[in-house]
């Protein structure tokens, strides 16, 4: 029985790495997060920070040369030790995905309409007419014009935004608890991205479906997540709430990052530079990952990883520095 | 890791020791290769004739070992030709279009839908037979393939930015053409002319065989076919010996291709 | 008055598409429908626009990738199209375009060094004084000689993208057509390479042509900017103008449509739909049927560009 309190999806010290010739790659190095019911929930970080790799382990989508360790329990199973049929049978039921580029993650030989009938066929036992309806509800719900036209058509013939919806009618035909959208906007226009960030919120008001939602957009995590967990190098670096990572940021890399990003007072000035690069995933310290780039780092930056601090309710910092003003 | 360059392996490996063949025939075989021995008529593989001998009396072995040069130096030739004019002109059909491009293809296209034998037959009826004709024809029946190949590279990458990037920096359309987009779009041309090299082997037999090509006294394996068709039954080993080497050849042509295939695919 | 280096005069490019049928006529795509402005040397001027607004062929056009169907390019007051083979050789170096996202800008096959060296080549340079032109060169975008012998595929997003950069400056243009050029970059890398841009603008002298769908980079750091839909120019302005008063409705909707609501004043707006096809763009106003202000005269006339303020320029039936 879940109460309303237990988290929906409960993350707990999550490894994953890759087996390669030259030897394991650790991708992801020790993250725990949680997701209660009705949230929507971000990552943010920049590229190759472990983010989609995140996703996939909880899809079960991982290469076979992949490994993971820890625990990744929703609604009081443990995904990681489901067989892969298991596996096949929760995703798209319970747990469903929506990917950055929806030309690639539709099937382009596929009717976009029979796309979402298809998950339904796996899923459910409804029979054909059953189905058709059920379908056509969807994308009627889901701000399609003429459904019935669109049904039939190819996601080729359809603009970006268009086939983003049906990506995401595919992802909740099945009333899924929880949604993964990986970049979901990052391909679209500013207007189109207003519109699909809009629906996806009317999702989560009316079904009571949580989300998480992943993104390198400090903006578009802001519009819409209520929580959010900042990851670099593989690690969870912050977690807060978006009001507060936003006005107290308490990590010296979401500080960086928000003061990167052009905005309305940066005009004329110069943009603030995180110096030096995203680590490789093969680099391995024994210290803070972000202590090379970092302004505020000394010695034991570099000897010692520090711990996630709690600086504030629902607010932790992986710094030794938390607490104090940046 | 391995698994994957098999093909390359075996490719490689086969056309190798038919490559070393080929080297020690120029300086050596174990017997003269046009010398009569009436004595020795269809013997069959021996200690002394690892291949037995044909109706001459010649030893095969010797026979097929020179054969490998002539295999080997038509390839060599035809492929040249068949590439060099073939990336020409799929070049400037595939970058230049327009009507210069359409011109270029509908004759690609004519010479494509005869079968090539034909071609080459129809050429070197015209032409006369002999080693240098049949080169000739082989080559130039092998344009068409290397022209469409190249041509379809060009007319991919000329829309890529760089190709554009090339063009606003003041960079000549002959040099763009040869030192831009060449280097990205080999790689299906030199799978085409390690195919290519089989193709033209197992082409110069045909016509070989037919007799219209190598003429005698050079050993040609086609024209050894041909002629140990009638004495099968006799002596077996005098047909099956070209057969399996230019089988062997064109193999190992074809998996060198493949292999070359494979680990582009991969990169 | 500062020189005016770069004047664009209805511009405009249709491409016609392949006959389909022998009884109609083949449909054109009206890529850009008569857009005007002038950018003074030393400016930095933006053109803003989602996806299929043309704002891409505006920069192919003006630098001669393509060749535009009507309309006058004039470089420092000389008509581009007139011009003898010396003048038209004079303008291709001097007015240079970065590309999208160098990761196709780039030959694959070509070392950095080679790709630098290209078009110094062509221009006539001695070897040696290639070589060590390019080496030099490596300075002013913040790169080190060991870059040299690597490829593209080697490099990282920041890495290719200040490469492109360089390749377009190693020829000294005074015009920088930048389109896209920070859009695929992770945010410190983005910020990076906006400050050097910035950088090399003031060392160089630089004349910036930025193209983005980017509101917020745009706004950072362009001086004036012009809002783009379906080929045409909705709206100009300066920059600060045009975010304090946002005067068309699709810019209006644009800036509302910015996550994280750092431009948003009122309700956000949402648009209905998506844009239409450049092949059939809708009679009068292009954007009355998404338009949340439109009024009966938007479907029937199209509206003039007017000058509401000093240097705010907007084509809307409402003013």
């Amino acid at each position: 029985m879940n109460c309303e309190n237990e988290p929906l999806l409960e993350i707990k010290d999550l490894k994953i790495g890759f087996k390669t010739p030259e030897g394991p790659l650790h991708a992801v190095k020790g993250i725990s997060l949680e997701v209660k019911k009705r949230e929507i929930v971000g990552i943010v970080g920049e590229s190759g920070c472990g983010k989609t790799v995140t996703a996939l382990s909880i899809m079960r989508l991982l290469p076979d040369n992949s490994f993971a360790t820890g625990s990744i329990n929703f609604s009081g199973i443990d995904l990681l030790s489901l067989t892969e049929d298991e596996a096949r049978g929760t995703r798209g039921r319970d747990i469903s995905m929506i990917f950055q580029d929806s030309l690639s993650s539709l099937n382009p030989l596929m009717k976009v309409g029979r796309q979402i009938d298809e998950n339904l066929m796996m899923h459910t036992s409804l029979d054909k007419a059953e189905r058709f309806s059920r379908v056509l509800e969807i994308m009627k719900g889901i701000g399609l014009p003429d459904p019935e036209r669109t049904y039939g058509k190819y996601p080729h013939e359809l603009s970006g935004g268009m086939r983003q919806r049906i990506a995401i009618a595919i992802a909740i035909v099945c009333n899924p608890d929880l949604i993964i959208a990986d970049e979901p906007t990052t391909a679209l226009d500013v207007t189109v991205q207003a519109q699909i960030l809009e629906l996806l919120r009317k999702i989560n008001r009316e079904s009571n479906r949580s989300i998480i939602f992943i993104s390198h957009n400090l903006g578009v995590i802001r519009e819409i997540c209520s929580k959010v967990y900042v990851m670099y190098a593989g690690h969870i670096v912050e977690r807060a709430s978006a009001e507060a990572l936003f006005t107290n940021p308490g990590h010296p890399y979401t500080l960086g990052l928000i003061k990167a990003l052009p905005k309305l007072e940066s005009k004329g000035k110069e943009l603030f530079d995180i110096r030096g690069r995203v680590p490789s995933i093969a680099d391995l310290t024994q210290g803070c990952p972000f202590e090379p780039r970092c302004d505020y780092s000394f010695e034991r930056c570099r000897k010692e990883f520090p711990d996630l601090k709690k600086i504030d309710s629902d607010h932790e910092v992986r710094c030794f520095l938390a607490g104090g003003k940046l | 890791m391995n698994k994957r360059r098999i093909n390359l392996w075996i490719g490689t490996v086969l056309i190798s020791i038919l490559m070393l063949m080929m080297v020690v025939s120029l300086f050596y075989t174990p017997f003269p290769v046009t010398e009569i021995n009436r004595l020795e008529r269809f013997e069959p593989p021996s200690a002394r004739h690892l291949l037995g001998t044909d109706n001459f009396g010649r030893d095969v072995l010797s026979r097929i070992m020179k054969g490998s040069q002539t295999a080997f130096f038509v390839g060599l030739v035809a492929v040249s030709i068949g590439s060099v004019f073939g990336v020409l002109i799929g070049a400037i059909s595939g970058y230049f279009g327009g009507i210069v491009d359409e011109i270029i293809m509908r004759i690609v296209d004519a010479m494509m839908a005869f079968p090539s034998i034909l071609l080459a037959l129809m050429f070197v009826s015209v032409f006369g037979v002999g080693l240098r004709n049949t080169i000739i024809a082989i080559g130039i029946m092998s344009i068409p393939s290397f022209a469409r190949i190249t041509r379809s590279g060009f007319v991919q990458h000329k829309e890529l930015d760089y190709v554009k990037n090339a063009k606003i920096k003041g960079i000549s359309n002959l040099r763009i053409m040869f030192r831009h987009i060449l280097p990205n779009v080999l790689s299906p041309i030199v799978v085409a002319a390690s195919m290519g090299f089989a193709n033209a082997v197992l082409a110069e037999a045909a016509l070989s065989y037919l007799g219209l090509g190598i003429q005698p006294p050079n050993p040609s394996w086609g024209r050894m076919l041909s002629e140990s068709q009638v004495f099968i039954t006799v002596s077996p080993w005098y047909a099956i010996a070209p057969g399996i080497f230019i089988t062997l050849l064109v193999l190992g042509f074809n998996f060198l291709g493949d292999g070359i295939r494979d680990i582009r695919e991969n990169r | 008055m500062k020189e005016r280096i770069l004047e664009i005069q209805d511009l405009t490019k249709h491409f016609r598409l392949r006959r389909t049928s022998l009884l109609r006529r083949p449909g054109s795509i009206k890529a850009l429908n008569g857009i005007s402005f002038s950018i003074s040397r030393g400016e930095s001027f933006g053109i803003v626009g989602e996806s299929g607004c043309g704002k891409s062929t505006a920069g192919y056009s003006i630098v001669g990738l393509l060749k535009p169907t009507a309309g006058k390019v004039l470089f420092k007051g000389e008509e581009v199209n007139s011009m003898d083979a010396n003048s038209l050789r004079e303008f291709r170096k001097n007015v240079q375009l970065v590309f999208q996202d160098t990761s196709g800008s780039l030959n694959p096959r070509g070392t950095v060094e080679w790709i630098l060296s290209e078009p110094l080549r062509a221009m006539g340079m001695a070897k040696k004084q290639i070589r060590n032109l390019v080496v030099d060169s490596l300075e002013l975008v913040g790169l080190g000689k060991d870059l040299l012998g690597r490829f593209p595929h080697e490099l990282s997003g920041g890495q290719k993208q200040r490469i492109g950069i360089l390749n377009a400056l190693i020829l000294d243009p005074e015009v920088i057509i930048a389109d896209e050029p920070v859009s695929s970059l992770d945010v410190s890398i983005q910020a990076q390479i906006l400050n050097l841009m910035n950088d090399l603008q003031d060392r160089l002298s630089l004349t910036y042509l930025f193209i983005s769908h980017d509101l917020n980079v745009v706004h950072y750091f362009c001086d004036r900017i012009a809002v783009m839909y379906l080929g045409e120019i909705v709206e100009l302005s300066e920059s600060e103008e045009l975010y304090r008063s946002p005067l068309h409705p699709y810019t209006q909707s644009l800036l509302s449509a910015i996550p994280g609501g750092s431009y948003r004043k009122t309700e956000r707006i949402i648009l209905e739909g998506d844009a239409p096809s450049p092949m059939n763009p809708p009679s009068g106003c292009f954007f009355h049927p998404r338009c949340f202000k439109r009024m009966e005269i938007c479907s029937r006339v199209k509206p003039k560009i007017i000058e509401v303020s000093k240097d705010h320029f907007v084509s809307c039936h409402l003013y």
